[in-house]
């Protein structure tokens, strides 16, 4: 009986050459593998990201610690219009920085002109955020980059369109390598290098800092000192009124540096609801009408305001908590003044708290170059 | 033939006693096992004998109706028979935070925890951002249960709606505790905690809030309707010390 002979070019080809032996292919073979990728001789630079000392620390994800090159690679991706269907809207097409990188229309226009249903976030601190939207769907911050590009009344492009663009184009290839210091563009590398660039755009340069710091003991350096002084009676009395529970009672849910806590309230706008808000993520009846409580820094520059943008002007947001609140069953136990329509504020009360919710603009934070469209 | 139909009735009688005597047999109490396995303390809550959630209809001794939304508890410098287990826990049973701690031991070395329910001082006025990360007094995990460095914490929140008419189901009304403040710290004691089997690796013991017990306690009575709200400030000083108190010795381990 014959011995099975292989017939395979394959194996024809090492009966062939098995006199050379291979141990020098394997060798060559070895000597390839190790040799150093041109991509990781270069390495990104750290980017020192200042914690403002009255913050606590961001948390960021160890797989997207933040560089230099990342950080501008993010701003480029943040103000270019390439990552829509047709070209014509950007992350920044409905968050400019001017209005405290909200939107200035009650709810936001994205492609074809297409109408959405919520005003845009103000995006400030965001790497404290716990949530994300209003309705709070998505958890991390490089996953929220990934909604608005899909979304059909926002970008409506696709990741593999985006990819596609992006290793085509004539900039960004290098930037991605330089980004992370690695050959190779894809959406998981857009989303982290978008979200490397909000992480860097922290307000904590407002009057409100300053009398945070104030309040709290934490000592003043000299320019803050000086420049404490501009603060004046009426606004420190409306951060009393502010902070007052038988004032105006907000402090509840906007509280500490980041000016908020991070829940989902119904705060009494309607009885009803056209939109479900955080019911709709979680099917829970209790929650109907709930939405992520915002940071009111920056107050000044974002309006309109709810997520709704029913609200144009503070004077109607103020008016709402005073005498506007309506009971619904999912009312936030928080609006305790339900009963009474609101908190009661009267004219002088309102002009006081408006005052001291204008020092949580922070002028620095809307003209930071850092923050500005790089195109 | 009689005697061996005798024989079967001796030998059926003999063999019922012998059953009856090993069925009577007292169980066997269930052995504690003395290597270490993991231990987690939850926390829950009950009224009237029956363990309850939030959002569930029920009445309150005046027969008014209400729902609880909200439970957060703070509990602070834990001990173990007296030697330091934890410096805080916070308690949240609208989330999956539900636990007080969760160790490696053997149950009979955990049968006796103490602790305050609310934060000592001079934790409770310092900087939220001065503790570490971890901890749940960081600003960032303590979230809304946290007013500010003066007056500090919120120790508990106990909040939901209740309806202004006996026997109906409508709600409309808001009931809101807060309780903090350092005059309103409490001490707390679970004794003789009763570890209960999970499985071969995992014992729990439960921290029970006895909520009926919080409209009549040993700090006196007290109705929603009478006292719906409190944020621990000095004009409603009587409510708060009658609030903390109740609400101290509501909390117990079974």
């Amino acid at each position: 009986m014959n011995d099975f002979q292989p017939t395979s070019p394959m194996h024809s080809a090492l009966n062939k050459y098995s006199h050379i032996g291979l141990f020098p292919l394997l060798f060559f073979l070895l000597i390839l593998s190790c040799r150093k990728d041109k991509a990781s001789d270069f390495e990104p630079t750290p980017y020192d990201l200042k914690i403002p000392s009255h913050f606590p620390q961001m948390p960021i994800p160890a797989n997207n610690p933040l560089t230099v090159e990342g950080v501008e690679l993010g701003r480029h991706l943040f103000y270019d219009n390439i990552l829509s269907r047709d070209n014509s809207v950007s992350c920044a097409s409905c968050h400019h920085q001017v209005n405290g990188f909200s939107d200035p229309n009650t709810v936001s226009i994205g492609i074809d002109g297409l109408v959405g249903t919520r005003q845009s976030m103000a995006l400030v601190n965001m790497g404290w955020q716990q949530f994300f939207f209003w309705d709070g769907r998505v958890a991390t911050l490089e996953e929220q980059i990934f909604h608005p590009i899909r979304d059909p009344v926002e970008m409506d492009n696709t990741w593999t369109e985006v990819e596609s663009r992006l290793r085509q184009h004539e900039k960004y290839p290098e930037m991605f390598f330089h980004a992370f210091g690695e050959v190779g563009v894809d959406s998981i590398k857009a989303s982290k290098a978008i979200a490397q660039f909000l992480r860097t755009m922290i307000s904590a340069e407002s009057k409100f800092d300053l009398i945070y710091k104030f309040t709290n003991g934490i000592p003043l350096n000299a320019t803050e000192s000086i420049a404490f002084q501009e603060v004046t009676p009426e606004e420190l009395a409306g951060f009393d009124l502010f902070m007052n529970l038988n004032g105006a009672d907000c402090m509840h849910c906007h509280n500490g540096p980041l000016m908020q806590v991070q829940i989902f309230s119904n705060n009494g706008m309607d009885t009803e609801f056209d939109d479900l808000g955080r019911k709709n993520i979680t099917g829970n009846p209790n929650d109907a009408g709930r939405f992520k409580v915002p940071t009111l820094r920056n107050i000044g520059y974002t309006a309109p305001y709810m997520h709704d943008g029913r609200f144009n002007t503070l004077e109607e947001v103020i008016d709402h908590y005073s005498h506007g609140v309506v009971w619904s069953p999912t009312i936030d136990t928080n609006m305790e003044f339900v009963s009474h329509g609101g908190v009661q504020l009267n004219s002088e009360e309102k002009a006081l708290l408006k005052a001291f919710l204008l020092t949580l603009n922070d002028p620095n934070f809307i003209s930071n170059p850092k923050f500005s469209n790089p195109h | 033939m009689l005697n061996f139909f005798t024989s079967l009735i001796k030998s059926t009688l003999f063999l019922g006693l012998v059953l009856l005597v090993v069925s009577c047999k007292p169980k066997e109490p269930e052995q504690i096992p003395e290597t270490e396995v993991t231990l987690e303390m939850k926390f829950k809550m009950m009224f009237n004998g029956e363990l309850i959630d939030l959002d569930q209809n029920l009445a309150a001794p005046d027969g008014l109706p209400f729902q609880i939304k909200e439970v957060k508890i703070i509990l602070t410098q834990i001990k173990n028979n007296d030697l330091p287990l934890l410096d805080a826990s916070k308690m949240d049973l609208s989330a999956d935070g539900n636990t007080l701690f969760t160790a490696v031991g053997k149950p009979n070395d955990f049968k006796n925890l103490q602790g305050s329910v609310g934060v000592v001082q001079p934790w409770n006025n310092a900087d939220p951002v001065s503790f570490p990360t971890s901890s749940p007094l960081y600003l960032s995990n303590v979230n809304d249960m946290h007013w500010g460095w003066n007056p500090g914490y919120i120790f508990y929140k106990f909040e939901g709606l209740f309806g202004s008419t006996a026997g109906s189901s409508e709600l409309d009304n808001i009931f809101s505790y807060h309780l903090g403040m350092n005059d309103y710290l409490k001490n707390f004691s679970f004794e003789n905690i009763d570890w209960i089997k999970i499985n071969d690796s995992k014992y729990e013991a439960t921290v029970i809030l006895h909520v009926d017990e919080l409209f009549s306690g040993p700090g006196g009575d007290m109705s929603f309707s009478h006292d719906p709200f409190t944020h621990s400030t000095p004009d409603k000083h009587a409510l708060n010390e009658r609030f903390s108190t109740n609400f101290a010795h509501a909390l117990r381990a079974q």
